[in-house]
């Protein structure tokens, strides 16, 4: 099995198309004062297939923001390749690049603070056409208008302000604004997060059918587990900057194959009870990105970390079928069936 | 009801809080908006009791009112409260410091003071709350640091809010909340800000603290996970009135208002992967609009005719505030009988 250590897909069989987009050992370092840097994002490899809702968890600190900003060109990439549709976006021509931007959106977190107080809400919708000089004005109106439309808000709400809408429309309104220029993929970085249960209801239901009628193909980027859960196809795991675990949904939930992993997942309450469940309930907090431990960067919170596990970094390897783990211990921990603590 | 499956401590028939007919306006320039309409609830000696709802549902102006942390001047409150018998409302704020009360919030960086180190805060509280001297007070601050699990509490004293964590300084809040020996602590969204690995370790101790010290919470969240795990009952809310109340267990897995059916339906999980969530339609209605029958109905799915008579709330230990909840079928939450 160590001898599988290839990127996830290469082992998938079959021909695959390349990925809409794919990020080939992506590290993101920020410069801290002497010389220090800070590395938010270590050497990445991720893949999102045309179609596809890629969920990435992990908790705060943990470089999931940075990973999509990084896409988007609001973080610096200091290493490794972005490759969109197979081709290096930082090799794109003017056009090619326009192109890209066009493709790739975002919707926040904070609804209220992603709209520009003093712009009436077709004008922040309209915003990105205006900036790509897309077409005539009137056009531009149009599609906003249509966008506004496609996400439930009304003609009249169009010329309002965003404190005159409630958390749930100031929402609306900022997928709309990252509609209009019809991108491919998406990505929502915890878009749901300062919504209530039902509004949060609202704007997943909302993205599931957007991503049907706009054909998209949707990052979902939270640390909520059952939010991605339920809107994932499949999960990327997170941890001080690396992926940790990639796994098809149903997967990972069902036999998650790193110890992180099914940490998250045991520490997630849920109002239905399936078992005589014991909770695995991590101590201490997620380590400085500015200091992390060597070696695997889990092992100071892992309640299966051995000697080993301090000096040696574990890379992804296929635990189970298209199911990718980077933890030494894992074949020994989970075997083929079964989970981690009815070994201990 | 003496025991259920999810708590095994003994009950204690007198509740510690009791909570009548509690109404709540503000006054603003254009008028009073009632927020709070006849809220009556109690929480036993060592009881977790949960209170749900939405933004705007009133429960965190619930705990507020309790507290007296509401401006008079713009506050007009009606009702009764009692803690341990002492009345709770129209105390001043000079003799309010010696009833066995205290408060977490969401934000624990707000509601430390920057400028402060942990450990003057903490025995600040305590050399006022209690009257201990200096010595003893720094004494007693490293032992409720350590009691609710900060490592080298020594060292943590002269740190600055700052300088910890986020799970850190919900704990520090919480040590300074037990310096004012409570017997009640309401935490409102303690857990909210912080990421889940740190909120199954904070819920692990408040649950703790709350047996070891028989203290009872009411514990406020919009996360009914949180309370499915932490709470032995709970309380929906809606629009500043209580629409049902009752053991956990009961209220979770049959619920009987079809506004805490609607926030079950809502939840995702990996279950619901491919499916369409099931929302509740609309809003909460603002405070100022007068509703006389019942106040979820415009939003509610079985709304028939009689739904415009007002309601009350009716039933001794699982209440419900809906004419209807005795012909509705209702879904709840899958929970098998054993307990945890």
């Amino acid at each position: 099995m160590s001898a599988l250590q290839k990127g996830p897909d290469e082992a998938a069989g079959g021909e695959r198309r390349a990925p809409l987009l794919e990020l080939r050992q992506v590290s993101v370092r920020y410069p801290v004062g002497g010389r220090r840097r800070l590395t938010a994002v270590d050497a990445v490899d991720l893949r999102v297939h045309e179609g596809e809702t890629l969920g990435i968890i992990g908790e705060s600190g943990s470089g999931k923001s940075t990973i999509a900003r990084a896409v988007l060109g609001l973080a610096p990439v200091s290493s490794g390749k972005l490759l969109w549709q197979g081709e290096d976006v930082s090799g794109f021509d003017r056009a090619q690049r326009r192109e890209f931007v066009q493709a790739v959106q975002m919707v926040f977190q904070d609804p209220h603070s992603a709209l520009d107080p003093r712009r009436t809400i077709a004008q922040s919708v309209r915003e990105p056409l205006d900036v790509m000089r897309r077409g005539v004005r009137g056009s531009r109106q149009e599609v906003a208008m249509q966008a506004l439309a496609d996400v439930g808000l009304t003609a009249e709400i169009a010329g309002r302000y965003p404190h005159q809408l409630s958390g749930g429309q100031k929402q609306r309104a900022n997928i709309a604004r990252a509609l209009v220029t019809r991108p491919r993929l998406l990505i929502c970085d915890e878009s749901v997060a300062a919504l209530d249960v039902a509004l949060q209801a609202e704007i997943l239901n909302l993205l599931q059918d957007l991503k049907v009628n706009y054909q998209l193909t949707i990052m979902f980027i939270s640390h909520d587990l059952s939010v991605v859960a339920h809107l994932a196809d499949r999960m990327n795991v997170v941890y001080l900057g690396q992926v940790v675990e990639d796994a098809t949904t149903t997967s990972m939930v069902d036999q998650p194959r790193h110890p992180y992993s099914e940490a998250l997942l045991s520490a997630q309450p849920h109002v239905n009870l399936h078992e005589e469940t014991n909770r695995i309930v991590l101590t201490g907090d997620i380590p400085s990105p500015l200091d992390p431990p060597p070696g695997c960067r889990f092992h100071t919170r892992c309640q299966h970390a051995i000697d080993r596990c301090a000096t040696t970094t574990p890379e992804l390897t296929e635990a189970l079928p298209d199911h990718w783990a980077a933890c030494l211990r894992t074949e020994e921990l989970y075997g083929l069936t079964g989970r981690a603590k009815e070994l201990i | 009801m003496t025991a259920t499956p999810t708590s095994s401590r003994p009950k204690v028939a007198a509740p510690l809080l009791e909570v009548e007919d509690l109404s709540l306006s503000f006054r603003s320039g254009s008028g009073e908006a009632r927020v709070l309409h006849d809220v009556s609830f109690s929480v036993g000696s060592g009881e977790i009791v949960g209170l749900v709802g939405e933004s705007g549902s009133g429960k965190t102006v619930t705990s507020l009112a309790l507290a007296g942390l509401l401006d008079p001047r713009t506050a007009v409150t009606s009702g009764n409260a009692t803690l341990n018998g002492e009345p709770l409302l129209g105390r001043g704020s000079a003799n309010r410091s010696d009833l066995p009360l205290a408060m977490i919030f969401q934000e624990p960086m707000t509601a430390l003071d920057p400028v402060f180190t942990i450990g003057s805060q903490l025995m600040e509280t305590l050399t006022h709350r209690q009257g201990k001297s200096r010595k003893e007070a720094k004494r007693e601050a490293l032992v409720l640091l350590e009691q609710v699990g900060i490592s080298d509490p020594r060292a943590r004293l002269a740190s600055y809010p700052h300088q910890l964590s986020g799970g850190m300084r919900q704990r520090v809040m919480i040590a300074i909340a037990l310096a004012c020996a409570p017997r009640l602590l309401i935490a409102d969204e303690p857990t909210t800000a912080v990421d889940v690995t740190i909120q199954a370790q904070l819920l692990e101790l408040i649950k703790r603290l709350s047996v070891e010290r028989d203290m009872s919470v009411l514990f406020i969240t919009h996360d009914l996970g949180v309370v499915a795990e932490t709470c032995d009952r709970m309380i929906t809310m809606y629009a500043g009135r209580i629409v049902e109340q009752g053991e956990v267990e009961q209220v979770l897995s049959k619920p009987r208002h079809p506004y805490t059916a609607g926030l079950l339906a809502a939840l995702p999980s990996p279950e619901t992967r491919g499916r369409t969530l099931a929302a509740i339609p609309g809003r909460v209605p603002p405070p100022t609009q007068v509703v006389t029958g019942c106040v979820f109905a415009e939003r509610c799915d079985h709304r028939a005719d009689e739904c415009g008579e007002p309601q009350d709330l009716a039933g001794s230990t699982h209440q419900v505030r809906c004419v209807r909840s005795a012909e509705l079928t209702l879904i709840g939450a899958q929970r098998l009988e054993v307990g945890r």
